[in-house]
Order: C-alpha cells, then sequence, then structure tokens
C-alpha cells in the first residue's frame, strides 16, 4: 500500500515531464502518447489523466497544437508541439531532474 | 460510428456545459478521434468506453483541471466549480456549495458596504438626510463622517474572508483531483 502511494505520487511528479519530453522530440497526437506512456507500466496513464492534462499544458502555453488529417480509414488528429515557452519550461525541468538524479545518486556512493 | 460512444460523445458534452463552446467542442472531438483510433486497432465499443471510464468521471477530470489551473475568481469559474461539485461525490456537495456560495456574497457585499457607506458620508456633506442609510450597531448610530471609514473597514474584511473562503473551495477541488488522480 505504501509503496503503491509512493509509486503513485511519483508518477504524478513526473507525468509532465515525461509529455513535455516526447513531445520536444517530434510532435505527438494524444492516442500516441497514451499509448508510449503504456509502455512503462510506471509511467502508464488513463485518457482521463493525459488528455485533459494536455489541455492544461496549452492552456498554460507550454503547448501549441494543430488538427491534422490521417491516411484513409483514421481520424483526424490533434498534434500537440512545444511553444516557446514550454521549451524554457522543459529546459528547467531537465536540470531539476539531472541535479535530482546526481543528488540521489551522490547519496547511495556514501 | 457505434451509437453506444456517439452517446458516450453526447453525455461528455452535456456535462462540460459550463465551459466555453469552442473549447468544449474541441474537447468532444478529440476525444472522437481517441475512440476512432481504438475502434481502428479492432477494441470494441464497450472496451473504449471501459478504457476511457465513465463520462461523468472524464468531464470531471476536464472541469478540475480547469479549476485547478487559475485560482481567480469570475462567474464562468463559479459555474465551472458548481457543474465539478456536482460530479466530486457527497463531501462536496456539502463543503463547496457552501464554502463557494458563501465566497461570493462575501465578495459581493465587501464590495457594496464600503459604495453605500460613501453615499452616505457624501450625502451629509451636502447637508441631505437619508434616514435609512446608515451604520448602527445595536442603538448606536454612528455620525455620518465616520459611516464611510466604518464600512470601508468591514467591507475589507469581508473582501479578505471572501478570498480566503474561494481560496478554501480552490484548494478543496485540487484536493479531490488529487485524490482522484492518485486512484486513476
Amino acid at each position: 500500500m505504501e509503496l503503491a502511494e509512493w509509486r503513485s505520487q511519483l508518477k504524478r511528479g513526473t507525468l509532465e515531464f515525461s509529455i513535455l519530453l516526447m513531445i520536444s522530440q517530434k510532435t505527438c497526437y494524444g492516442y500516441e502518447i497514451i499509448s508510449r506512456l503504456e509502455k512503462s507500466p510506471i509511467l502508464a496513464a488513463k485518457e482521463s489523466t493525459v488528455y485533459p492534462l494536455l489541455r492544461r499544458l496549452m492552456k498554460e502555453g507550454l503547448l501549441s497544437s494543430v488538427w491534422r488529417e490521417s491516411a484513409e480509414g483514421l481520424p483526424p488528429r490533434k498534434y500537440y508541439a512545444l511553444t516557446d515557452k514550454g521549451q524554457s519550461r522543459l529546459a528547467a525541468m531537465r536540470e531539476e531532474w539531472d541535479g535530482l538524479l546526481s543528488a540521489i545518486g551522490g547519496i547511495m556512493e556514501e | 460510428m457505434d451509437t453506444a460512444l456517439e452517446l458516450y460523445l453526447e453525455k461528455i458534452d452535456r456535462r462540460l456545459r459550463p465551459m466555453p463552446l469552442s473549447e468544449r467542442a474541441d474537447i468532444v472531438r478529440e476525444i472522437k478521434s481517441g475512440m476512432l483510433e481504438l475502434e481502428s486497432l479492432g477494441l470494441r465499443p464497450e472496451e473504449i468506453t471501459a478504457r476511457l471510464g465513465s463520462p461523468r468521471e472524464l468531464a470531471a477530470a476536464y472541469l478540475g483541471e480547469a479549476i485547478v489551473k487559475n485560482p481567480r475568481f469570475s462567474f464562468r469559474r463559479l459555474g465551472t466549480m458548481a457543474a465539478f461539485y456536482s460530479l466530486a461525490g457527497l463531501g462536496g456537495m456539502i463543503v463547496l456549495p457552501a464554502a463557494s456560495i458563501t465566497a461570493v456574497t462575501f465578495l459581493a457585499c465587501g464590495a457594496l458596504i464600503p459604495a453605500m457607506g460613501l453615499g452616505a458620508f457624501l450625502a451629509s456633506l451636502l447637508g441631505v438626510q437619508v434616514p435609512w442609510y446608515m451604520v448602527r450597531l445595536g442603538s448606536w448610530t454612528a455620525p455620518p463622517a465616520l459611516a464611510f471609514p466604518i464600512s470601508a473597514a468591514v467591507g475589507l474584511l469581508l473582501l479578505l474572508a471572501g478570498r480566503g473562503l474561494w481560496r478554501a473551495s480552490v484548494g478543496f477541488v485540487r484536493m479531490v483531483q488529487k485524490k482522484r488522480r492518485s486512484l486513476t
């Protein structure tokens, strides 16, 4: 129970970072993000978490979006890209992340 | 598209009514796109709706994010909050309506009372007597010159109390959101 709670806190704390990272590599649509997250159980998040989160990131001005037609038989998709503000937020998050990893690494080596 | 899925989208649309029309349409369109994506992978309609969770939960997640992202007060936000607390369970049924409605009342009175005090003060400067327009505490009636400072102080206290309650309402929504997320 306690471990599960800790895991869900980790997930909650890193979901935004994972999604921004993914979008920074290439523009992504919602389902693509969900299925990529599903590959790792620690990151897996449902539609009801990811879609509203994407909308909030857009409202905060970190993401921009555009609807694009897809190939025959597939629905139009809403693609997300990082804005300049999103880029700088991600860079700041990365710095924090590296700091966290090296701090924990330091403790482990003591 | 399957009628069960169409029905699901209609329910979502109805529950998101406090949001601006264009935003609501975009949300529904995105969920629909996700459904078609899953359908093209061979999932059955029941499996798709099971993945998405109930329309109620999904709509609540959108409304919750919309409240949490900005704690400032506006009437649209009050509407969003009302829609959210109808989805937030029994605790929300009592705490949120009481806190958010009291907050609005306090904010409104906090603005109105100093305005009236100013009115009474200006009337006394012009030498006009307005008998039913005064600051009164029990049997003591404040002289017109004091009406404005007293009402300004009372108004300020009410504004502060209203703001505190509004923040508390937003905090409560934030807590419910967090709990909901840790369950998923």
